[in-house]
């Protein structure tokens, strides 16, 4: 009878469900819209949305998901996760990804978001091979080739007589990744990677192993009682990343509910190329019955500053991964750091509640003391640190409860804590409560936070998702925090809010328009008069966007868009402007997106984000300041089915101005164009 | 009057006073102008000018002359002339456009083509578009405007519309003396009888611009029509008599210091193929 089902659901749905990488990587840009942190603040948008990519690219196996990896997709409610474990008790495994439509309360749009995220293989790996050969054999592999540059010349790269320092290499960014894997059996990749204007040079003293990145993981999944061994570079995420976030937090974004909560999943692979806060090392993870223990040591060279008044001390820990010039390459590495750490955690029975608790020690074989300053009075110094602490997540009817608390060497206490529930059928609500003390050290944790790290914060986050058909769908949240003491630039306690509204609408399943409005206010310090003491002011911003999606036929997709923004400070309104348009063609082998962008803002207070397309693996979301025009063209082709060829043009030309940038940076001129090409090779 | 030197710099302090359709001085037909040319959202001949993406709807040839009259001033006047013809492959459109007189002219000859992909039209049109002022001699450039249509329902309809799209210049030592010039807006038709268009138009160096048109159809055959436009603040009207295959439109507008524009075009539709 299920047979039955599967064929007609199949005929009848089949047209909208082609299957293919193009496919993946649309519904991941569409998707990354929607779940990334809203694009207003300086956020490095380009390294979250890799690891959000890498993670996306490998396909949950469906039949043997946990609760926690469900979650993690940050697309399921809990409603829809339950009504998917009982129909797996009740009719067995999944044949096939198309029965995801017989679930009840999975409605088309869900599964079409998920759909190029997970897969149902019959077939199950050859296990009685050996591994090695399972790894030379298997086809889900990729060598990719990268070339970047900007071809300005930045004031780095000339030959000046002076005595600013240079770049020691060449213009042009170069990256080689490789990565081979089968979902729950086993992954290996390693990446190389060298920024514009790194050397590659081969110097061990120095810390130079060839390019100036290099990154390399082996994991093996399920060996007896193991649950996951893995060597080489990997992150870990624990509870409700407090304490272990696993190298990103999806902050706040227009979805306002699944993103709140965290997924307990533990041990990840590190192959983007963020250059700093992974470990490297080795970690495994054991079921012990009910419980299930991860453990891990990481031992690893961190860039740093040397404190000029006490040269045995280091003043900061630099996370740019950039060495370019002489200064930058003199602090490569010069920091070691070891990291120890463990989490068991227990489950029962039935899945509804789970407890664990966390503990990690960091040892640096230097002293890290920054000159003190009114605003880092408690922020972290010494050689030494240490969390411990316990988490919890727990679900009953329809409410689902989590939290996290831990404590740093210095006695200060984080703590998150929320609530996510499904009101009605319609009506989805998520709370979350977070008081990270301004002497909590948290060096791996990234929890919600207004700020960039999980220190000095008090906040109360109210979420709220609106759904009545599938034609319309809002979302909003309110967010108020409180910084408990003085920060960078703000020279006394201070307070703020942020809300933000989404409303979209389907037309049809091929044209949306949505408009968001985001509203927020912090302090900052205002001193006009150059008095001697600044005074705080509270700034407000307000930010308005109207999109509208159109896809007219199967070869081509439109875009437009107009964003505007306006900045109060003072008594003094600044504003914002950007309008763009986008096309795109997929042809055959061909896809060919171009954009034009008209940006005319006051001040770099109204500067305006836009997500771009960019070749696999990039990920490019520019600001735009000032006046001008933004175009650019991205072509991808593919060769075969083991051949993919990118290339990607892109031009910004601004009025008014005669050079971009400052210092190394600086071009000379009012056009900046960056040029990509990059090759993927299947074997 | 006679026109002297003066006058010409007259003419070019009037650049930021009349920046409309897609160029300094030309014009999109009557039937636009009396909607405060909010049209990018519409398609019909005239698209040739206003969003060169509508024309590719049309099903018939047809010919359009318009003539435009500024502040009551002969040498700040505009005529154009066009045509689209439906090929196999799409719609082809050409035009013509002249403004001035022979101190100070503006001269524009386009070649449009435009064809519909599923609820969606596109277009686009190459322009070359020459200044000539007597004693400095003429110059001119090749200008290249696209633009869309779509279809959202039957009743909602958005455009939108990029002029100079390769921010081509005259002077290859100014830092852009064309302007590129970006519209997009939206055309809502609740009863056949009534049109309500709203459109966004930001051009580089200056703030963006709102216009806002209206449409009635009186009758089976007149039209009548109104518009406003912001920064600055200017009003129009229209009226429009559409008989069998000739459609003629007239239309006023109004600016807070200079004054009246009188706009008039007949639009010539010949029979088509059934």
């Amino acid at each position: 009878m299920r047979k039955v089902i599967i064929f007609l659901l199949l005929t009848s749905y089949c047209t909208g469900f082609a299957q293919e990488n193009g496919k993946q990587e649309i519904a991941f840009e569409t998707l990354m819209e929607e779940l990334l942190p809203i694009l207003d603040d300086d956020i490095n948008y380009e390294e979250l949305y890799e690891i959000l990519f890498e993670y996306y690219s490998n396909p949950i196996e469906l039949n043997e998901a946990s609760q926690e990896e469900l979650l993690s997709l940050f697309v399921l409610s809990d409603v829809q996760i339950v009504a998917f474990f009982n129909y797996k008790k009740n009719h067995g495994k999944l044949l096939s990804t198309y029965e995801l439509q017989a679930i009840p309360t999975f409605d088309l749009v869900t599964i079409q978001k998920i759909r190029p995220f997970v897969t149902v293989n019959q077939f199950a790996s050859q296990h009685a091979q050996s591994l090695l050969h399972r790894i030379t054999h298997e086809k889900n592999n990729y060598l990719l080739l990268r070339y970047q540059r900007v071809l300005e010349e930045k004031k780095g790269f000339k030959s000046i007589d002076d005595a600013s320092p240079r770049y020691v290499g060449r213009s042009h960014k170069l990256l080689a990744k490789f990565r081979v894997n089968h979902n729950k059996d086993f992954s290996l990749g390693f990446t190389m990677e060298k920024d514009a204007g790194e050397q590659i040079q081969w110097n061990p003293s120095s810390k130079n192993y060839g390019a100036d990145f290099n990154a390399f993981h082996f994991t093996i999944y399920n060996k007896g009682k193991f649950k996951n061994i893995t060597i080489g570079d990997f992150n870990i995420q624990s509870g409700q990343g407090l304490v272990l976030s696993g190298g990103f937090s999806l902050g706040k974004s227009s979805e306002t509910i699944t993103t709140i909560r965290r997924s307990d999943i533990g041990i990840i692979p590190h192959t983007s190329v963020l250059e700093n806060g992974f470990f490297r090392g080795i970690a495994a993870t054991y079921s012990l019955r009910k419980l299930e223990v991860t453990s891990f040591y990481s031992n690893r060279n961190l860039d740093a500053t040397i404190n000029k008044e006490e040269p045995q001390k280091i003043s900061t820990i630099r996370t740019s991964g950039l060495h370019r010039t002489e200064t930058e390459l003199g602090g490569k590495g010069i920091l070691n750091e070891q990291v120890i750490g463990t989490k068991i955690k227990y489950k029962s029975d039935d899945g509804n509640l789970s407890v664990g608790i966390n503990g990690l020690y960091i040892l640096y074989d230097k002293v890290l003391f920054k000159n003190p300053t009114n605003y880092n009075q408690f922020e972290f110094a010494g050689d030494k640190n240490y969390n411990y602490g316990l988490y919890f997540n727990y679900s009953y009817q329809n409410f689902n409860f989590f939290g996290e608390t831990a404590f740093s060497k210095s006695g200060g206490n984080g703590t998150v804590a929320g609530v996510i529930a499904s009101l009605s059928s319609k009506i989805q609500t998520s709370l979350l409560y977070r008081n990270y003390a301004r002497n909590f050290h948290t060096f791996y944790g990234n929890s919600l936070a207004e700020n960039t790290r999980n220190i000095n914060e008090k906040g109360l986050y109210w979420g709220l998702k609106f759904a009545p058909n599938r034609k319309f769908i809002a979302t909003a949240y309110f967010d108020t925090f409180k910084f408990p003491w003085l920060r960078f630039r703000v020279d006394k306690p201070s307070h703020g809010y942020e809300f933000m509204l989404r409303a979209n609408y389907f037309f049809t399943k091929r044209t949306s328009l949505y408009f968001q409005f985001k509203e927020e206010s912090k302090g900052i310090n205002y001193n006009p008069n150059s008095n001697p003491i600044n005074v705080v002011e509270q700034w407000r911003k307000r930010s308005y966007l109207i999109n509208l999606n159109v896809e007219a036929n199967k070869i081509l997709t439109l875009k437009t868009r107009v964003q505007f923004s306006d900045y109060v400070l003072g008594g003094v309104k600044t504003n914002g402007f950007m309008i763009l348009q986008d096309l795109n063609l997929a042809y055959h082998k061909f896809r060919i997106s171009t954009r034009i962008a008209l940006f005319d803002t006051d001040d770099f207070n109204n500067r305006q984000y836009t997500y771009e397309r960019d070749i696999l693996y990039a990920f490019s979301i520019p600001f735009y300041s000032g006046q001008g025009i933004r175009n650019y063209i991205l072509l991808r082709y593919k060769a075969s089915g083991d051949l993919d060829f990118w290339l990607r043009y892109a031009r910004t030309r601004y009025r008014n101005i005669d050079n971009i940038g400052s210092g190394q940076e600086e071009i000379v001129g009012n056009t900046k164009t960056d040029f990509k090409f990059q090759v993927r090779y299947r074997f | 009057m006679k026109i002297g030197y003066n006058h010409i710099i007259l003419i070019l302090f009037l650049l930021p006073y009349d920046v409309k359709a897609q160029n300094l001085f030309s014009s999109g037909g009557a039937k636009s102008e009396g909607m405060g040319n909010a049209s990018v959202t519409v398609d019909d001949t005239w698209s040739l000018y206003n969003n060169v993406g509508g024309i590719a709807r049309a099903e018939n040839v047809s010919i359009l002359l318009s003539y435009k009259n500024r502040f009551g001033l002969k040498e700040l006047s505009t005529i154009s002339a066009g045509g689209i013809v439906p090929v196999d492959i799409g719609v082809i459109g050409v035009s013509i456009t002249h403004f001035g007189s022979s101190i100070f002219s503006q001269n524009n000859v386009g070649i449009a083509y435009g064809n519909k992909f599923g609820n969606t039209s596109l277009g686009l049109k190459v322009n070359y578009l020459n200044y000539a002022i007597e004693g400095y001699g003429s110059k001119g450039t090749l200008i290249l405007e696209v633009g869309g249509i779509t279809e959202i329902t039957p009743q909602i309809w958005f455009g939108a519309h990029v002029y100079n799209i390769t921010q081509s210049k005259i002077l290859s030592d100014a830092d852009s003396d064309i302007p590129t010039i970006f519209k997009a807006g939206i055309s809502y038709q609740p009863i056949d009888a009534l049109m309500l268009n709203i459109e966004l138009q930001k051009e580089l160096d200056f703030d963006s611009h709102a216009k806002i048109g209206l449409e009635y159809r009186l009758k089976e055959k007149f039209f009548v029509r109104a518009g406003i436009q912001t920064n600055p603040l200017k009003n129009s009207f229209g009226l429009g008599y559409y008989a069998g295959r000739l459609a003629v439109d007239y239309a006023f507008g109004t600016h807070p210091v200079l004054g009246f524009s009188h706009h008039t075009s007949v639009v010539y539709t010949l029979p088509g193929k059934e």
